[in-house]
């Protein structure tokens, strides 16, 4: 009896290794099989991406909070330290700006005499809901964040993305209680801008690095050093108007553009609801 | 009675332990800290998990379970799904078939082994995302994280010995 279980025993071990290894290569066959699968059939994966997504975004916020304390509090330190350059600074900036809103109100009423003399459409009212990032991507392959905020907060795929200074990015998928931004610099990111001073359309695409580039839609653009872009709201998911970033470099003709938004230090964000007016009379 | 109940719950602990340390670190690394020039790249902590936990204690690190956090990892951070379950099996079975080499040697030889292995994890990283984007994706960061895991190895190697040699040794 004794012999017979040991001799069991004895057959049990390498038929146990020869399970695990069995399966890890149906494992590893399977995880190749999904990345072949999400790049012909994205929807089936990104249905499934979303479902993983929305069931792990309570734990990721909570762990979150704690990771987003230590930052802060690193960040205090940090500030601390540079107490006094900033007070000056932001003085500098106080008076900078106090000036420049003179001038902005001025235009503002100047420029609703000149709607209304014109009889202009008024430009559709843009809502918005605010989420806070709640992860990032960890990774250097893609440039995403993770919000803590869904459809059932009226967010939908395609929606632009702010901070206090200008453009993050767009809504790329949407969960119930969760939704990803595609950064400006993802290398899938395609945004519509314009020039603000020579009013030149462009799309700035990302490339994974911290600064975007300019693709022209028309040759023969004159672009310098600090010019200034926004987005031209075609396509109708990002208003027009809203401020993306500067010039700092021309090369061989490509324009490289910093993003005004120091996408590195994003906690809370907005997510625009903009919608066009419908062209049809439809009821 | 009591006794044995208490063997059975520490058993059961062990069990999960490596996988959710596993979970844990990989939410880590894709938390935002904020913080002036630390964000951008990370340490490959879920790299650095798996590579740890299939030289300490394979048997409680199921191939199933780096296949399921990998598809979570790809979820939450945007990377292709299947990509970093894929990564993380490679170093699952390069390791688990190498692990008389690297077992009960001192810790350089663990880091060194993990200097090679979490570079070329990293490198096929690179090289599967620039092949699914159809796009030549700058390998500068891909090497800083490569540098950035190697240094941050010993640290975390640290607190999951601390955490095996408390939990897992007398069992």
């Amino acid at each position: 009896m004794n012999t017979t279980r040991s001799r069991l025993k004895g057959l049990a071990v390498p038929v146990k290794v020869v399970v695990q290894r069995f399966a890890l290569v149906m494992l590893i066959v399977a995880a190749s099989a999904m990345i072949l699968l999400g790049k012909a059939d994205t929807l089936v994966v990104e249905r499934f991406r979303l479902i993983l997504t929305d069931v792990s975004a309570p734990i990721v916020e909570v762990v979150s909070h704690p990771v987003a304390a230590f930052g802060g509090m690193v960040r205090g330190l940090n500030q601390i330290w540079h107490l006094r350059s900033e007070n000056e600074r932001l003085r500098e900036e106080v008076e900078r700006l106090s000036n420049w809103q003179s001038v902005a109100r001025r235009l503002e009423s100047e420029n609703a005499i000149y709607k209304e003399q014109l009889h202009s459409s008024v430009e559709p009212r843009v809502a918005f809901a605010s989420a806070r990032v709640i992860a990032d991507s960890g990774s250097p392959f893609v440039r995403t964040m993770l919000l803590n905020a869904g459809a059932r907060d009226g967010i939908s795929n395609g929606q632009g993305v702010v901070a206090q200074v200008g453009l993050v990015g767009r809504i790329v998928d949407t969960g119930s209680r969760s939704s990803r931004i595609l950064l400006v610099t993802d290398l899938n990111s395609r945004i519509p801008v314009v020039l603000e001073r020579s009013r030149h359309r462009a799309i700035l695409v990302g490339n994974n690095s911290e600064l975007p580039r300019l693709t022209f839609l028309n040759g023969g653009v004159m672009i310098e050093v600090g010019d200034r872009v926004a987005t031209s709201g075609h396509g109708g998911l990002i208003p027009p108007g809203v401020p993306v970033g500067r010039v700092v470099s021309v090369i061989d003709g490509v324009a490289v553009v910093q993003p005004f938004v120091d996408l590195d230090r994003l906690e809370y964000v907005r997510i625009l609801r903009f919608e066009l007016p419908r062209l049809s009379g439809a009821d | 009675m009591r006794s044995e109940w208490a063997s059975h719950t520490r058993a059961a602990v062990c069990r999960v332990t490596p996988v959710i340390l596993i979970f844990l670190m990989v939410l880590l690394g894709l938390m935002p800290i904020g913080i002036p020039y630390v964000d951008p790249v990370t340490p490959a902590l879920g790299i650095i998990s798996v590579y740890y936990w299939s030289i300490h204690r394979p048997e409680y690190c199921p191939a199933a379970g780096v296949f399921i956090i990998g598809l979570f990892q790809d979820a939450l951070s945007g990377t292709p799904m299947g990509m970093s379950s894929l990564i993380f099996l490679g170093v699952y079975g390069v390791v688990v078939s190498q692990r008389r080499v690297l077992i009960g040697k001192s810790v350089l030889v663990e880091w060194l082994g993990f200097l090679i292995l979490g570079s070329v994890a990293i490198t096929s990283q690179w090289a599967l995302s620039a092949m699914f984007f159809e796009f030549f994706i700058d390998p500068r960061p891909a090497l800083t994280q490569c540098l950035f895991s190697a240094a941050f190895y010993p640290c975390v190697a640290w607190i999951f010995g601390r955490v095996r040699r408390s939990l897992m040794e007398t069992v």
